[in-house]
């Protein structure tokens, strides 16, 4: 049984692990931990020995707590490189100083990390341990708030025209994601993101891409400039490629 | 449902990412009718929750060789570097308290009374120490001897056993609030207050007590 967890719910209420985590947990203490590395390094959720990131998380504390350096030095390494690949998904290269955020957002995992076992308060990995990515999101929101300004930092997507001068979205639909995607200044749009989002998990996998690196993400459908990371870089595909999908996307949203 | 700025941003950041396991407009309602001070903050975090929701995790080979990037390197080195700066300077381990029945607890009002009497002191003085208002290091020797010399034998026990342990407190958990206990040439005159005989209907009954000062 893995230990529990100290953070209270608002409700005072002890925070806890959902069944299917407590139950790979369970199974991950009692392996070797050779064997706990290989799964850690499984990056394909859907493999068979893929080890969720809360029960990584989970053993690296229990490592902390009982003083096993080996096995934190050599766990923490696959735990801190999933933070990095989930970070610059969620921090992409689009924005400023995407690295300095991305470091900084590790940096703090990392000292949370150090506190466990010491008289410091740690209970902040709670939630690591029972919704890893909302862990992380919760930690770069409270640095990226610091200095940010979103409505700055994304280009206005519904301005962008195809080769022929030509408003990709004339009705202007992926430019109203894109901005409350942008500045979410009240409620409103976050209901409308809310509801945006579910109908672009509909969309086919080329089109959903293209909505969620540009409108979501904040990149260029593609550039002139060969050395730009633009959405056409990242999909392997021409610009002309990401603005149709684009303007199919707008279509069908328009018509949810 | 009220507002509560006392709780922590970060703490009202961690329950509503625990609300649901993609933030609804009705959660964020709630939060921010309870918060409105944080309805800004958690509107903007709701569509950062969303918009991380809405990005999958890359999906990838498994790491077969052990190189890292240069960016885990850094953290792996700045979590050595944490590491020893917790280590050089520790936080000074909380020393276990003796956990000792609370002689108030099973009290009703009668017998509250009766201790006070046999104490000499007021309810007020017996409430104040109950509740731990005074620290009992500011007592006067003489409160204290006559308390021990003569009190009735339940009731010396009961400030023995409950002052002790204050102190036994103060010592062990050296970063308690030192504003939520008074010394005691501070606690009395509270008595007087005539706020409190407003607030306290029966405060007629407790003022009347003698004081054994």
């Amino acid at each position: 049984m893995p230990r529990a967890l100290n953070k209270m719910t608002k409700g005072g209420v002890g925070y806890k692990r959902p069944p299917e985590i407590e139950a790979s947990i369970d199974v991950a203490l009692g392996q070797e931990l050779d064997e706990q590395l290989r799964r850690a390094k499984i990056r394909d959720p859907a493999d068979p020995g893929y080890m969720s990131s809360e029960c990584l998380v989970h053993l690296v504390r229990e490592a902390r707590l009982s003083g096993d350096k080996r096995a934190v030095d050599r766990l923490v390494v696959p735990l801190l490189s999933r933070c990095e690949r989930r970070l610059k998904r969620t921090i992409p290269d689009s924005r400023p100083d995407a690295q300095g955020l991305r470091d900084e957002v590790l940096q703090t995992f990392c000292e949370l990390l150090a506190r466990v076992g010491t008289n410091h308060d740690a209970t902040a990995l709670d939630l690591f341990e029972c919704k890893f990515n909302k862990g992380l999101a919760t930690l770069r929101y409270r640095r990226v708030r610091k200095e940010d300004n979103r409505g700055k930092l994304f280009r206005d997507i519904g301005r962008e025209v195809d080769e022929d001068g030509q408003p990709i979205d004339p009705n202007d639909t992926l430019g109203r994601l894109s901005r409350a995607a942008q500045t979410p200044a009240n409620q409103e749009d976050f209901v409308h993101l809310a509801e945006m989002l579910e109908e672009i998990k509909k969309l086919p996998p080329a089109q959903r891409k293209a909505v969620e690196l540009c409108c979501l993400q904040g990149y260029a459908p593609g550039s002139e400039d060969p050395n730009e990371v633009t959405a056409a870089t990242i999909c392997g595909v021409s610009g002309t490629a990401i603005r149709k999908n684009l303007r199919k996307a707008a279509e069908k949203l328009k018509a949810r | 449902m009220t507002a509560n700025p006392t709780m922590p941003l970060d703490d009202v950041l961690y329950a509503f990412a625990m609300a649901r396991p993609i933030p609804d407009p009705g959660t964020l309602e709630e939060f921010t009718r309870k918060y409105p001070a944080y309805a800004d903050e958690l509107t903007d975090f709701a569509v950062d929750l969303l918009l991380d929701s809405a990005i999958e995790d890359e999906v990838g080979e498994a790491d077969d060789d052990d190189s890292v990037s240069p960016a885990v390197s850094r953290a792996i080195s700045h979590f050595q570097n944490a590491l020893y700066e917790l280590e050089k300077k520790p936080v000074p381990a909380l020393q276990a308290v003796p956990q000792t029945k609370n002689p108030f607890a099973d009290m009703d009002r009668t017998r509250f009374r009766s201790v006070a009497r046999g104490l000499n002191a007021n309810n007020t003085f017996l409430i104040k120490l109950r509740d731990r208002t005074i620290e009992p290091d500011t007592v006067t020797s003489r409160i204290g001897s006559a308390k021990r010399s003569r009190g009735k034998p339940a009731s010396r026990r009961i400030w023995s056993s409950h002052t002790s342990r204050r102190r036994r407190s103060s010592r062990a958990v050296s970063t308690s609030n030192p504003t939520q206990s008074l010394p005691f040439p501070h606690a009395r005159p509270l008595k007087r207050l005539s706020a409190i005989r407003a607030f306290h209907p029966s405060s007629s009954a407790i003022f009347s007590s003698s004081d054994p000062s």
